[in-house]
């Protein structure tokens, strides 16, 4: 029995949770690609993912150098094998942190990644929506001006799987 | 065939947009990222969704008679 073709995706609802450089791309470059591919797309940032919208914080996220188990696969950045464990002690010293983002940002210039703050202006002029968590923001006594202008809207969880209707949601 | 993709006109913003995808697949053998393509052909981002709804990659790519760009960006 020959399958029906399955519909396309006609909508995206990405939630990003977490608010590490390395957490936030993956979000915004599959909203991004929906949009690009004429899909609906939005994003809720929520906890930890606010940071990303921070007006004074966003284009200074960094990628946890401790606890991080899978940092070996950056090791080839570093002419090392990717084989070579990256110890979590060598990554509390001061400045690792930023040298591994910094590092990353050279390798998403040149694959042409814009930093968060140009990535967040180029998803919202193409149509994508960019909303927050109240309950987050409560949280963090985080108020509407503190984030970037492309914030459209803060939402409850009950208002944001209100928009979301007939979207796929994704959680990050 | 712009028609079927919902344009109703190829204005000269449009024709910028697919001479400039034209001119990057020659030279690279892909289209160009969204970004590279709005930062060098001076079109911004808000235009050039608005000119090619349903997808620029896509859309620009098919009318210029390219290949969708390899890139995820």
């Amino acid at each position: 029995m020959a399958s029906e073709t399955p519909e396309p995706i006609k909508r995206v609802s990405i939630i990003c949770s977490k608010g590490g450089l390395d957490e936030v791309l993956p979000a915004l470059i599959m909203a991004n690609g929906a949009r690009m591919e004429g899909i609906e797309a939005s994003i809720f940032f929520t906890f930890f993912g606010l940071n990303a919208l921070i007006k004074k914080t966003h284009d200074q996220l960094k990628i946890a150098t401790v606890g991080n188990a899978a940092l070996n696969l950056a090791m080839p950045m570093m002419g090392m094998p990717i084989t070579m464990p990256m110890p979590t002690l060598l990554g509390a010293i001061p400045g690792v942190s930023r040298l591994a983002s910094w590092m990353m940002k050279q390798e998403m210039e040149k694959l042409d990644i814009p930093p968060i703050g140009e990535f967040l202006e180029m998803f919202s002029d193409s149509g994508g929506h960019i909303y927050a968590c109240k309950l987050a923001m409560d949280m963090f006594k985080l108020k509407k001006e503190d984030l970037v202008d492309q914030v459209e809207k803060v939402l409850t969880v009950g208002q944001f799987y209100e928009i979301s209707a007939g979207a796929s949601i994704i959680f990050t | 065939m712009a028609a079927e993709d919902g344009i109703s006109e190829l204005t000269d913003r449009h024709m910028a947009v697919i001479e400039f995808m034209r001119k990057e697949f020659e030279a690279n053998g892909t289209g160009p990222s969204i970004r590279k393509l709005t930062k060098q052909s001076g079109v911004p981002t808000k235009e050039l969704y608005q000119l090619f709804p349903g997808g620029p990659a896509k859309k620009a790519a098919r009318i210029a008679g390219i290949t969708k760009p390899q890139g995820c960006i």
